[in-house]
């Protein structure tokens, strides 16, 4: 593999749902992919807390050192078009209960509490035309995943976040960590807990999955000086 | 086990209006609608029909017609809830390899739609993308052949409808059918209203939606799940709210392109009032079926079976 500085964008058809700006991280979709194509079927029965956590071989630069070493990939860039509130629902099917449900010695459900209860959840969507990562990395096998990714961020299940398009191209710069002084990306913070001015930190992970806990660090954090 | 990723797009036609209740305003009902990007970077406002709304309904009717095929058998409500709703996660903090790869092999309705199992969730292989309607407004969105040219405008193609529900018991003609006319006691006055005015903003009858799905990884049996769904649906081709009055009936087309394959789409379905399938699609549903019958034959020989057990609760 050669590695080369990248940019890639996906072209999204509308809204992603992401509970925050740092979201979704490419290296994060790209593992979800590898581990696809390497477990075939067995990937939907994975567990990372009991099979223990399988890490991803990715087509991008591996930086840092030790146990604080992370992808050569940014976070996502976009220009947010708007923010809107859409809510799913989740009900318990009482009409079609009384044709297929035996209820035992049960005679009333309880569909406002305990495990059969209806939900009405509110996903924040963000509209963005498209999203862009930088990276360094190989551009023939970062496009061959992820000709395969056709959903970007949460509830891809209910059509969130598609994508029209992938776009990777060679970039000038390297913008995997930081563009323009500004970090682009989580970096391990290996100054004092007090940042110095225009530097922001806080426990974040590094490398997906994401939420994996031992995968925190206290991180400048994108957005910050690099200091 | 050989998979493939399968992606469908296609078409909504609305043979009736169809109602999507996005907000209620006192007695008013509005559409669903959403932002959506301009190609010249604006925003501006259209109708979307949910993806988890299909999805739901998919859902129910592959739930349907496993149960309808296993000999109508009615199963506990915790079975119940998995196969109609997605089930719900809680209880002892276990994770049962085996029993997960037991749920995905022996339903596949399971494996495709996904669920809470204990305390487990088991993704599922589908995403149901959202309906918009086939305007000026959604260019961007909608692939190029399945365009009308020209393209029409958004605005017009919503309606409001009143409806009048009557008060029977207020009705002179039919007193002397009354029992509170007969000296019963009245109703409360906090009680619901017997007699309301209302009124539902519909999208019209006549309107064009795509619609797109991708399933991933599936096998052939779980994409025969999927085409007995639509099979399933075609008895009552009903989309969204108000079908007891005949709104959101539909006919639906679908193309098919195997994603891991390559290759353009051609036709895979069709739903009206019955589903016309494409031999890929009648082959998936074959599979299903003998698999179905396989199982429902080891459930009549052996009622302890694996299947009966899963779906009692008491595996």
């Amino acid at each position: 593999m050669s590695f080369q500085p990248l940019r890639i964008t996906a072209r999204l058809a509308g809204a992603f749902v992401a509970a925050d700006p740092w979201s979704p991280m490419l290296d994060a979709v790209l593992g979800y992919q590898e581990l696809r194509e390497r477990l075939g079927p067995r990937f939907f029965e994975q567990d990372p807390h009991r099979d223990g956590l399988i890490e991803t071989e990715l087509p991008l630069e591996r930086r840092g050192s030790g146990e604080n070493w992370y992808w050569a990939c940014s976070g996502p860039q976009y220009r947010e078009l708007g923010q809107f509130l859409r809510r799913w629902h989740k009900r318990f099917d009482d009409a079609l209960a009384l044709d297929y449900a035996d209820a035992g010695k049960l005679s009333r459900i309880n569909n406002a509490s305990g495990r059969y209860k209806n939900w009405r959840v509110p996903l924040l969507c963000r509209l963005a035309e498209e999203i862009t990562w930088h990276a360094v990395g190989d551009a023939a096998e970062v496009r061959r995943l992820l000709l395969g990714v056709t959903h970007l961020g949460k509830k891809a299940s209910q059509g969130m976040g598609q994508v029209l398009g992938w776009t990777v191209e060679p970039a000038d710069v390297d913008g995997s960590e930081a563009l323009a002084g500004i970090v682009t990306r989580p970096l391990p913070w290996a100054g004092s807990e007090q940042p110095p001015e225009g530097a922001y930190l806080g426990y974040v992970a590094i490398r997906p999955p994401y939420w994996w806990h031992p995968h925190r660090r206290l991180c400048s954090l994108p957005g910050s000086k690099i200091c | 086990m050989k998979t493939r990723c399968v992606r469908l797009d296609g078409t909504i036609e609305l043979l009736a209006p169809l109602s999507h209740i996005g907000e209620t305003i006192s007695t008013t009902a509005y559409l669903n609608e959403e932002p959506v990007i301009q190609p010249d970077g604006t925003v501006e406002t259209v109708f979307v029909y949910n993806g988890n709304a299909l999805r739901g309904q998919l859902r129910d009717c592959a739930a349907k017609y496993l149960l309808d095929h296993l000999g109508g058998i009615r199963v506990p409500l915790p079975a119940f809830h998995l196969l109609f709703s997605g089930g719900s996660i809680g209880g002892a903090q276990v994770v049962d390899l085996e029993q997960a790869r037991a749920y995905r092999r022996l339903l596949p309705a399971v494996s495709l739609f996904g669920g809470g199992v204990g305390n487990q969730i088991l993704p599922g292989k589908l995403r149901v993308g959202n309906s918009y309607p086939i305007v000026r407004q959604t260019a961007r969105l909608v692939p190029a052949r399945y365009w009308t040219d020209p393209l029409p405008d958004y605005g017009g193609w919503t309606a409001e409808k009143s409806f009048t529900r009557t008060d029977d018991a207020k009705d002179e003609r039919l007193r002397d059918r009354c029992l509170a006319a007969l000296g019963e006691p009245e109703r409360k006055k906090d009680g619901p209203p017997a007699q309301m005015r209302y009124t539902v903003e519909f999208l019209c009858a006549g309107a064009r939606l795509y619609t797109h799905l991708v399933a991933l990884d599936v096998s052939e049996i779980e994409l025969g799940c999927l085409v007995t769904a639509f099979e399933e649906l075609a008895r009552f081709p009903y989309l969204g709210g108000q079908a007891r009055m005949g709104h959101g009936r539909c006919r639906i087309a679908y193309e098919w392109t195997d994603l891991t394959a390559g290759g353009a789409g051609t036709p895979f379905l069709s739903v009206d009032d019955r589903a016309d399938l494409s031999p890929p699609a009648a082959e998936a549903k074959d599979a299903y079926d003998r698999f179905l019958s396989s199982l429902y034959q080891a459930y009549l020989a052996e009622h302890e079976t694996e299947l009966t057990e899963l779906l009692t609760g008491t595996k």
